[in-house]
């Protein structure tokens, strides 16, 4: 979104229109008061204006600022993973023996898990939606 | 055990892995819980799979409008 100068709102774009005699003493007039209030106030309107501006980054400093952010989540995303696949390998050992040494134990805990996260899931249903990270 | 087995054993734990891997790095995007998907997707296949598309990727509201 522009944001529009002090300056710029004086400098209208007017229509492109055939102008009547009896209007043209008033176009001449108000084009007098506007060159008067543009010598009174063009120079306060311009120090306002720069003291108003905000700091606009460069494309590069933005890039930047995306390019590690991205590496930050990439490296959280592989330090996850990492840890998922070593929680998993002891998880999927365990149940290999459960299931070789009891199939009823095994069932339990497949029906168990299964419950749980139902659980887990219809609880969260009802909660509102909170704020989430930036994750990619 | 013989080495079926143990090759079926093998086979199961890499489709767990895939399976918790994918619905980890899926769920860190659309959901709230990638933990639960991801350890959930660990345990069972693929129940996880068809429970997270039915509850995090289908939007049943957007469903519900464009049917009215």
């Amino acid at each position: 979104m522009s944001r529009r100068s002090g300056k710029s709102i004086l400098n209208n774009c007017k229509e492109d229109r055939q102008i009547p005699s009896h209007e043209q003493q008033g176009i001449s007039d108000e084009q007098e008061r506007e060159a008067l209030f543009q010598s009174l106030a063009e120079e306060p309107l311009n120090q306002w204006d720069h003291s108003i501006a905000p700091d606009i980054p460069s494309l590069e400093s933005i890039s930047q600022m995306i390019s590690s952010h991205k590496e930050v989540v990439r490296s959280r995303l592989w330090r996850d993973l990492l840890l998922l696949w070593g929680i998993g390998s002891f998880i999927i050992t365990g149940l290999m023996f459960v299931l070789y040494s009891s199939l009823q134990v095994f069932l339990f805990v497949q029906l168990g898990t299964l419950g749980a996260a139902g659980l887990i899931l219809l609880r969260a249903s009802f909660r509102k939606e909170g704020r989430r990270k930036w994750t990619h | 055990m013989d080495t079926l087995d143990i090759w079926i054993l093998v086979l199961v734990g890499i489709v767990l892995l895939c399976q918790s891997s994918w619905l980890f790095i899926d769920a860190r995007s659309h959901s709230r819980y990638p933990w639960l998907w991801g350890l959930w997707g660990l345990i069972q296949a693929p129940t996880p799979l068809i429970v997270y598309w039915l509850v995090v990727r289908i939007d049943w509201s957007k469903r519900k409008r464009e049917r009215e």
